[in-house]
């Protein structure tokens, strides 16, 4: 389990650590820094510390099971009969960031009828395009969707899933993770492999954009996390790139919904996103 | 200066406070100009409970949060006329119509009235001018006649804030021809009744967001049951009345005095003349001081009246004519000099200052005119003087 | 109808401020505040309780101090409160910070509805009400813009996305979260403030709730933070100074694109 460690041979009392907390957890009692309960091991006092007197321990990530996950998966968008600028972007990113480790991207595509989507999301980077068809799924429901999303991950493992934080991605993407038991995180605008863990390094806004925080989910798989549209980069698209295509059996019970769309009212500007 | 209010009021204050930056800010230079009541931001007061902090809990009220309600009415009054004179007068009208039936009305009559003031769900005005009894308040000529179970009202009012926008009205008018002042009685007299109709609204210098309106009453049957305490007391009962709603006029002064001086220090310290800001030359400094200094002194003396009413004193007209007569001169003179320390911009209808200044000329007449507290002041001081003297 | 809305206590994030030297957030002097979005919720959750009857409970789950914005909710209508606070549920990211809300609906009861603004303006994630309807298995509505209609079997309501507005139908129980277009906040009432000043908010822990030490808190969170930085400010601007008539101009002239400088 990490945990956070003044040393009170080392600690001078100089008291650089406390304002360097964005959360306030840092009080000094007779010249000794104390760490509250507030702390989240961002690391922020560790860094302003000048006589190394703080000293954080990640935990043991030994779980085997990190190393049966591998590959990124990225959920696909369609909207108003394309698939949506955003996916593509991801799909850039995501090849870019499987370059470090070699390996595959996937892309999930749920929808009506897919035409020759497949094509083009292998020719934007996909390796793998997992197809669940079916004219329940013309529209987004949370209930199916998130039935699906979950047991293909289950079965396929990626260590990586992206999406889009759209309306979609922000409302799906959080209730995969809840229900997988694994960590989200929003909005990131910035994407990395860590050298050393392997890990993802989820870089995002915070703090009404005051801040930036780079979050990482090392002790559970797959590490989830909705990109900003319009951030990260489309590749050129390939013709000549070659991908599989693997169609999800749908069972009727995953099909079910407590939801119903009744209609779609399109606004030409939509200020409130 | 910190008058240590109560955690109540100061809760009631910034309540107020609230109120006035999100709902009567954005809209006051507009409700000046078209002379439109605040019906939206009344509701909005009703709803967090404003329209009952003078009215007891048994009649549907918050009065006891406060200890009384003269205190309540007058930091809420300030409050809110920092913002808008006419606003404020609007919000405070409404207990001036309803004092009659707290001060004076049977258990019955505050019972059925008091309730829908307290929520809201009714409006309430004070009707005791008329054309040719303004501080001559015995010389109301609005009759009333018994008539079996009924009285029979004939006669016009002046110049009635609320007219208009009420549904509940307290009218004086003359029960006896014969007894002068001692043959006026008050009655209640609601929206609708038939030969009860509204004249003219008023197009006023100032606070004119409030309804200002004639009340014309032609052959008016208002049943016995609406006569207030007894025939002949009707002066007393406007007497009472109005000795008890003084401060909140002179709150309503206070609060439109500290609004010109927040506007004119504010602008002092920003506009930069001869390559420095104004506020550092001792011309307009020893204004400022001026202005600061006095209101101050008027809240003083208004927050003292205000207690002394709710600590239940029985006399209480010469300090409630002192904080009126003071708080409103203050307000005249500040507002005055607002204009001029904001100079020309200060004229312009596009600055606040020069409403400030037209709605604070009224608070030296209504309510009684200054002339008349000074004379309340006088009489009151004679009276002690010769009572030491014995 | 039983309607919980579940708040956070949040620092003033327009009044904060970056010490640029340390490239540290300063935090002193920022105002707590009720998040914004969640006035919105409980707006919503007391215009309903209006119109059918019921309750709106708040909650919350954060540190002592939390009990205020509880208490704010009171004096603006809420019903009743309840503060979830323990050493324990610090440092929780969003998995278990939905959790432990999660179980405390759960322990609450014959809750029909759960109302929460659509993110904290401090995390700015988004995600606590979604991962609150997976706890619960319930159905979620999110980017609530409006109400349509409301009762004990279902709810219709309009969502705010991209290009438009999607009508839901949705079965009750059901998590909704809620946008500023929802409706107007109404202000605190006296009497409301006078409840939520004598009002008792009991204070539900760990063991209260039945969770076990590793699902909530730090402990508990599948992520965390581990570096803070502050964004570079990219400035391409200029800055001129002068005579006012020949700044006119060349601001005339740099937005018309002109040659002359």
């Amino acid at each position: 389990m990490a945990s956070i460690e003044v040393r009170k041979e080392t600690c001078v009392g100089c008291g650089e650590c406390v304002p360097a907390c964005p959360f306030g957890a840092i009080t000094m009692d007779d010249s000794l820094a104390v760490i509250s309960d507030e702390c989240t091991l961002c690391g922020a006092c560790e860094s302003s510390c000048s006589y190394g007197a703080i000293i954080i321990r990640t935990g043991e990530t030994g779980e085997t099971e990190i190393d049966q996950y591998s590959g990124i998966l990225v959920l696909a968008e369609q909207r108003d009969g394309t698939i949506d600028h955003s996916t593509l972007e991801l799909l850039g990113e995501a090849r870019r960031l499987a370059e470090a480790d070699e390996s595959s991207v996937s892309v999930v595509l749920l929808t009506e009828e897919a035409g020759d989507w497949p094509a083009e999301l292998i020719s934007y980077g996909a390796d793998t395009v997992y197809l669940a068809e079916d004219v329940q799924l013309k529209h987004f429901r949370t209930e199916p969707f998130s039935r699906i999303v979950e047991k293909l991950i289950v079965e396929k493992k990626p260590a990586v899933v992206l999406a889009a934080a759209t309306t979609t991605g922000r409302d799906l993407m959080p209730r995969i993770a809840k229900n997988l038991n694994t960590g989200l995180t929003a909005d990131c605008t910035e994407l990395a492999i860590d050298p050393e863990s392997g890990g993802l390094l989820q870089t995002r806004p915070a703090f009404g954009g005051n801040i930036l925080a780079t979050i990482v989910c090392s002790d559970t798989r797959p590490q989830m996390a909705t990109v900003r549209p319009r951030v990260m980069k489309a590749m050129d698209p390939d013709e000549n790139r070659s991908g599989a295509v693997e169609k999800i059996e749908l069972s009727s019970n995953d099909l079910a919904s407590r939801t119903e769309v009744l209609e779609f009212n399109p606004i030409d500007e939509a200020p409130w996103i | 200066m910190n008058y240590y209010l109560s955690e109540e009021l100061n809760d009631l204050k910034d309540l107020c406070a609230k109120i006035a930056e999100k709902y009567i800010l954005p809209v006051r230079a507009e409700l000046d100009e078209e002379n439109r009541f605040p019906r939206e931001i009344i509701k909005v007061m009703a709803d967090s409970d404003l329209n009952g902090i003078y009215i007891p809990e048994e009649y549907g009220g918050v009065a006891e949060m406060f200890g009384g309600g003269s205190m309540a009415l007058t930091v809420a009054t300030e409050e809110l006329s920092k913002a808008c004179g006419g606003v404020a007068v609007s919000y405070a009208a409404n207990a001036l119509g309803a004092m009659p039936i707290l001060i004076s009305g049977s258990e019955e009559q505050k019972k059925k009235y008091l309730p829908d003031l307290a929520s809201g769900k009714k409006l309430a005005a004070f009707a005791l001018t008329e054309s040719e009894a303004g501080s001559d308040a015995g010389g109301v000529k609005t009759k009333a006649v018994k008539d079996g179970d009924s009285y029979v009202l004939n006669g016009t009012k002046q110049w009635i804030t609320n007219g208009g926008e009420a549904q509940i009205y307290t009218v004086i008018a003359q029960t006896d021809p014969s007894r002068g002042t001692r043959g006026l009685s008050a009655f209640i007299v609601e929206e609708g009744t038939p030969g009860f109709s509204y004249g003219k609204k008023e197009d006023k210098m100032g606070i004119r967001a409030s309804s200002t309106m004639e009340l014309i009453f032609e052959d008016c049957r208002v049943p016995a049951e609406n006569l207030i305490a007894r025939e002949g007391h009707g002066f007393l009962v406007a007497m009472k009345t109005l000795n008890k709603s003084r401060p909140g006029v002179a709150a309503q002064a206070l609060g439109i005095a500290q609004g010109a001086l927040d506007e004119a220090a504010k602008y002092a310290s920003e506009r930069v003349q001869f390559g420095q800001r104004i506020d550092s030359f001792q011309g307009i400094q020893f204004m400022l001081a001026d202005m600061a200094t006095q209101v101050e002194a008027a809240r003083a003396l208004v927050y003292s009246a205000s207690r002394m009413i709710d600590a239940g004193e029985r006399k209480y007209e010469k300090e409630s004519a002192m904080a009126k007569v003071f708080a409103s001169d203050v307000a005249m003179k500040v507002t005055t000099d607002a204009v001029q320390i904001l100079g020309g911009y200060g004229y312009m209808k596009e600055y606040p200052v020069e409403k400030m200044m037209r709605d604070a000329k009224i608070t030296q007449i209504y309510e009684g005119t200054n002339q008349i507290q000074r004379s309340v002041i006088a009489s009151a001081l004679i009276k002690e003087t010769a009572a030491k003297g014995k | 109808m039983r309607i919980v809305v579940a708040v956070k206590q949040v620092p003033d994030t327009a009044e904060v401020r970056i010490d640029e030297e340390r490239g540290t957030l300063v935090r002193e002097g920022v105002p707590s505040i009720l998040n914004p979005f969640d006035e919105y919720a409980l707006e919503e959750a007391m215009r309903w309780r209006d119109e059918l009857g019921g309750t709106v409970t708040v909650m919350t789950m954060g540190p002592p101090q939390a009990e205020a914005v509880l208490r704010e909710a009171v004096s603006m209508g809420a019903d009743e409160a309840v503060l979830l606070s323990d050493r324990a549920f610090a440092g929780a990211d969003t998995w278990a910070t939905s959790h432990t809300l999660a179980k405390a609906v759960e322990k609450m009861g014959d809750v029909d509805i759960v109302m929460t603004g659509k993110q904290a303006i401090d995390g700015d994630t988004a995600q606590t009400g979604p991962s609150i309807a997976a706890s619960l298995d319930w159905p979620q509505i999110t980017f609530v813009g409006f109400v349509r209609e409301l009762n004990h079997e279902s709810i219709v309501a309009e969502r705010y996305v991209e290009g438009g507005c999607e009508v839901i139908r949705a079965s009750l129980p059901v998590v909704i979260t809620v946008l500023k277009d929802a409706n107007t906040p109404r202000l605190p009432s006296l009497r409301g403030k006078m409840k939520s000043r004598k009002i008792e908010i009991p204070v539900w822990g760990r063991e209260d709730l039945e969770l076990p030490e590793h699902e909530v808190g730090l402990d508990g969170s599948p992520t965390r933070v581990v570096k803070i930085t502050t964004p570079e400010l990219i400035s391409n601007g200029e800055i001129h100074h002068g005579e006012p008539e020949k700044l006119a101009k060349l601001l005339v002239d740099s937005l018309l694109g002109s040659e002359e400088q």
